[in-house]
């Protein structure tokens, strides 16, 4: 072992990571090199000192200052923190957000008419008229002119407007019923009134025998191939009837109609789809 | 978990048995008396490190405290992969390399910073009876450079095991003990009026 190697050992031989063929080596060397040997005396004398440095203590005080500053600079960021970045509570805000929002669109589009005609497709038939608008038919969906295509050769006069004064028709003969024992708008009726469904034409019957009205309309209808809804045991004044017939079997409805009594369309869509529903007043 | 910190808050500062597991915990949970046990643990020896490498006190105060700050800031990010002692003394070596590496701390910090590492002795008592060998032993710390400096303030002045040195400087174990041993050869040759 040369010298330079023995001097490059010193601190391996200080701390104990010498092999013990390397110590022995070491030892045999320093033993027989008075230089290595005086070198390896000054080196661990120098790292007895350095091990010797007492561990410097803090100034007084300084404990209480960190705590000091960790305080001071700890609000805004645990503000911050707290808003943004733990999920114990992000989590639960994202998700109440997310349920608030929820339920404000659920209640927009479910309370006014409005939105919800706007969210929703367009209506092919009659919107039957709701109870807080008495007297009027609502327009939308339909059209309040004499009939069309379906209907021709219909005497222009017979499709006269549907006095102010009359009552609604209700697609749903229960609620129409209600809608006209009660003028005046009442949360109840709006409610019913927007559960109805469209009709897709809307007349006025003022049949010429009331006597023979319940059964010939019951013939009429079963021979079009249609269903009769009535709103009562016996159809009458002032009764509603709902009538489902095929579209194609319309004009023999019509005509069927028209030999009952004096049959005025109100409002009409401008399309009927397969299955049409009418709604038939029938006049006092 | 009060249980847990107690034990935590029990030990003593610079105790190497620590048990950092509770501690740590209980920092992460942004416990204040958590942190404070931590500055309470280590503040000496972090405020140790910081004066032997940069000589002097009100430095190695503001390096100290700034420590202790990026723990407390950080600490939710704080992996468990390395011991909190090691974190911590990994945060107070990068801050003191650098300090020394500054230009402007360069050019102020001169002979008179080095005399007053010999003066940091903590008992005013006791500075005057430090030995001339003592100063200048400090001053031969002083005088090796930075990357040096720290591996013997860590290994021989404060007793850190190779490993944790490797792990806090982030440096491979042999470049450790190679910059430890010429580290300590430089010191023994500035030393060498003093040891004959």
């Amino acid at each position: 072992m040369s010298c330079h190697e023995a001097r490059e050992l010193f601190s391996a031989k200080m701390d104990g990571f010498l092999t013990p063929a390397e110590r022995s080596a070491l030892d045999r060397h320093l033993q027989a090199c008075a230089d290595c040997s005086r070198e390896w005396q000054r080196f661990s004398r120098t790292v007895g000192l350095l091990r010797a440095v007492p561990e410097a203590r803090a100034p007084a005080g300084f404990g209480r200052r960190v705590l000091e500053a960790a305080t001071r600079e700890r609000w805004p960021r645990r503000l911050l923190r707290r808003v943004f970045v733990p999920l114990h509570v992000k989590l639960p805000l994202e998700a109440a957000a997310l349920i608030a929002v929820s339920t404000l669109v659920i209640l927009l589009y479910r309370q006014p008419p409005e939105f919800q005609r706007a969210a929703g497709p367009p209506v092919p038939g009659v919107t039957a008229p709701a109870a807080e608008s008495p007297g009027k038919v609502a327009p939308y969906g339909a059209r309040q002119e004499p009939e069309a295509a379906m209907e021709k050769g219909q005497p222009a006069g017979k499709e006269e407007a549907v006095p102010a004064e009359r009552p609604s028709v209700g697609g749903r003969t229960d609620v129409s019923r209600e809608a006209r024992k009660s003028a005046a708008p009442a949360p109840e009726s709006k409610v019913a009134a927007r559960a109805q469904g469209p009709f897709h034409l809307v007349g006025l019957l003022r049949a010429t025998s009331r006597e023979t009205l319940d059964s010939q309309l019951g013939d009429l209808v079963k021979q079009v191939g249609g269903i009769l809804v009535r709103d009562a045991d016996r159809v009458g004044p002032g009764s509603i009837v709902e009538v489902i017939i095929p579209r194609e079997a319309y004009p023999r409805l019509l005509a069927g109609l028209r030999q009952i009594g004096d049959f005025t369309v109100e409002t009409r869509a401008k399309a009927f789809p397969d299955q049409v529903r009418i709604g038939i007043r029938i006049a006092n | 978990m009060e249980r847990e910190l107690s034990s935590a808050l029990a030990v003593q500062p610079g105790d190497r048995r620590l048990d950092e597991r509770p501690l740590v915990e209980s920092l992460r949970r942004g416990k204040p008396e958590a942190f404070e046990r931590l500055v309470l643990a280590y503040q000496h020896r972090v405020f140790s490190i910081a004066l032997r490498m940069l000589a002097d006190r009100g430095e190695a105060e503001e390096v100290a405290q700034e420590v202790f700050l990026r723990v407390h800031r950080s600490i939710r990010d704080f992996r468990g992969e390395a011991k909190l002692s090691t974190w911590l003394y990994a945060i107070t070596s990068r801050l003191c390399l650098n300090r020394l590496k500054s230009p402007s701390r360069a050019r102020r910090v001169g002979e008179a910073a080095l005399m007053r590492m010999a003066d940091a002795h903590p008992n005013p008592g006791a500075r005057l009876e430090a030995s001339e060998m003592e100063a200048a032993l400090h001053r031969a710390i002083g005088e090796l450079d930075g990357e040096q400096r720290i591996v013997v303030v860590l290994r021989d002045v404060h007793g850190l095991a190779y490993e944790e040195i490797a792990a806090a400087l982030d440096l491979p174990l042999g470049t450790v003990r190679s910059r430890l041993h010429r580290a300590r050869m430089e010191l023994k040759a500035r030393l060498e009026p003093f040891l004959s």
